[in-house]
């Protein structure tokens, strides 16, 4: 089991730190974490019959909601965003300044929950499936919250729909 | 903009990378605890190993078999720590039609992997780096 967990960071840890930020909104609580929850996997003599990849998420996830518990109040700062706060590089034509801080701000506003599916789904890889189960609530839930996140950020975003983005 | 512009959009932002430091933290562990699980079983061995010559002891022999005692260098061996960094970019490199009629929007992701293998045991090093290379295509919408 080690080895496939293992496996499962390597090929997903930007996926499991991204899903650790957006619930700490701190980088080094995120890493800390990551941390906490290989620690507790490494430790934990629990073998989940089926597909390992939620199970490895539901630690993060639980890793970084107990982050957040212990999360001394006083000392929050500004919180983080998931994504790079630098302008993107002029010469890029894969984002340009405006997309990035559009939808930096959408996905920043969204209720946790919601950007939570987001990061899972776009960043983790998941599947419906194995949202639901590393969340632990039935498909359709997340599938719906998941709609739903990509409408408010639809909404948030429209201005972008013009024809230089094609 | 539509669900799969939105998707396609969120996965081009550029995210916070997870730090380097989180591999040597994170797979440490694990190597650390392999390493617990292998002195538990080296010493369990060992333990195993004297009970039966206690046991032939006992058995009345006047000279027990000598058991083959385990080679040292076995005992003391430590596996390496696997350090893991990884760079990669991102470039748009425009609209393509590859078959003349649905037009795609073309991205080139360049990635290096570079792993290194550090024994402390015999204070080696062993490096290994991996370029790579993909294209990806997204189909671009038409309103």
């Amino acid at each position: 089991m080690r080895h496939a967990i293992e496996q499962i960071y390597g090929e997903r840890r930007q996926g499991l730190f991204t899903l650790a930020l957006a619930i700490t909104r701190c980088p080094a609580r995120a890493e800390d974490a990551v941390q906490e929850a290989f620690a507790r996997l490494w430790k934990s003599p629990a073998r989940p019959g089926g597909d390992l990849v939620p199970y490895v998420f539901a630690a993060v996830r639980n890793a970084a909601v107990d982050q957040v518990r212990r999360q001394d109040a006083a000392a929050t700062g500004e919180p983080a965003s998931i994504y790079n706060g630098l302008p993107p590089d002029p010469s890029s034509e894969a984002i340009s300044a405006e997309e990035h801080r559009l939808v930096r701000e959408a996905v920043d506003a969204l209720p946790a929950h919601e950007r939570e599916a987001v990061v899972m789904r776009i960043y983790g890889g998941l599947a419906f499936e194995e949202m639901a189960q590393a969340l632990g609530e039935p498909l359709q839930t997340v599938a719906s919250r998941y709609r739903r996140a990509l409408e408010k950020l639809g909404e948030r975003i429209k201005g972008l729909a013009g024809p230089s983005h094609e | 903009m539509n669900n799969d512009d939105i998707e396609n959009l969120l996965a081009r932002m550029p995210l916070v990378k997870a730090p380097a430091s989180l591999d040597a933290k994170v797979l440490g562990r694990a190597r650390r605890g392999r390493r617990v699980i292998f002195w538990t079983a080296a010493a369990a061995g060992l333990a195993a190993a004297a009970a039966v010559v206690a046991a032939i002891n006992f058995s009345g022999l006047t000279k027990p078999p000598t058991l083959p005692a385990p080679p040292l260098e076995s005992v003391a061996a430590t596996e390496p720590v696997r350090v893991e960094q990884n760079w990669s970019q991102l470039s748009y490199e425009g609209i393509v039609v590859p078959d003349g009629r649905t037009p795609l929007k073309k991205f080139r992701r360049q990635a290096i992997e570079h792993v290194q293998w550090i024994d402390a045991a015999s204070g080696t090093k062993t490096e290994m780096t991996i370029p790579r290379e993909e294209v990806i295509l997204i189909k671009a919408s038409v309103d």
